[in-house]
């Protein structure tokens, strides 16, 4: 059975991803290949690629900025 | 066009489908979302949600890119249907008493519950399209009967008639 914090955990996730739907990304991979001259798989590819990184980076600065918030409280 | 121009266009379409995904904004979620415990704890939580929704939205995107012709919704739909297919051999496979059934049965609610919203917006989609169709429709007829109207009102004038 999922917990509550679970379920709030999902939705928060889903809105941060509003703009990312599957139609979103195929629109954007569109474009790519259009301006790269690239097939539209190969471009969705690296748009994965690229927000994987992009999240990645958001989270290590929020842990960052926790952290902080940790030693100041302290 | 140079390969970091084309990196940074990339880049560019990257950040603004994420655009909502801000550091700052993590950390006032995790904040929020540990309610007492770890925001840390929280964080990472969220992080593996993001991960974990961000994976059938690429495969979707992949499969609409492969069959081209499929709208996202009924991509959407095919893949519901797979998996609802596949939860329903496993709970055939698992003996009534086994408590792993509540689980996959929750996750075939889920599936229900995606699927009748998915549903339900291709109905009011195809709702909002036929009262369109019908709009263009009767407007093309008013402009025809003002056409007319306005050609038998010039030939009376010129006498025609």
């Amino acid at each position: 059975m999922k917990t509550v914090i679970e379920s709030e955990i999902e939705d928060a996730a889903a809105n941060l991803l509003e703009h990312a739907s599957a139609s979103d990304l195929v629109e954007a991979a569109e474009r790519i290949a259009v301006e790269q001259s690239i097939d539209k798989l190969g471009a969705l590819r690296l748009l994965r690629s690229e927000l994987q990184k992009n999240v990645s980076d958001q989270f290590a600065e929020a842990e960052d900025l926790l952290r902080d918030d940790e030693d100041q409280s302290r | 066009m140079p390969d970091n121009e084309g990196a940074k266009k990339t880049g560019r379409a990257s950040a603004l489908l994420i655009e909502e995904l801000k550091a700052e904004t993590l950390r006032n979620v995790a904040k929020k979302l540990a309610a007492g415990q770890s925001p840390i704890g929280a964080l990472n939580g969220l992080r593996d949600a993001i991960e974990l929704a961000l994976k059938p939205r690429f495969a979707t995107a992949s499969l609409i890119i492969e069959r081209g012709n499929m709208t996202a919704n009924e991509v959407r739909r095919a893949q519901l249907s797979e998996a609802w297919q596949t939860l329903g051999s496993q709970l055939r496979e698992l003996p009534n008493t086994s408590p792993h059934r509540g689980e996959i049965e929750e996750r075939q609610a889920k599936i229900r519950k995606e699927f009748d919203s998915l549903e339900h917006s291709v109905r009011v989609e195809t709702a909002r399209s036929m009262s369109r169709d019908i709009g263009d429709f009767f407007r093309v007829m008013q402009q025809r009967e003002i056409a007319r109207t306005r050609k038998w009102l010039e030939a009376a004038e010129g006498g025609a008639l």
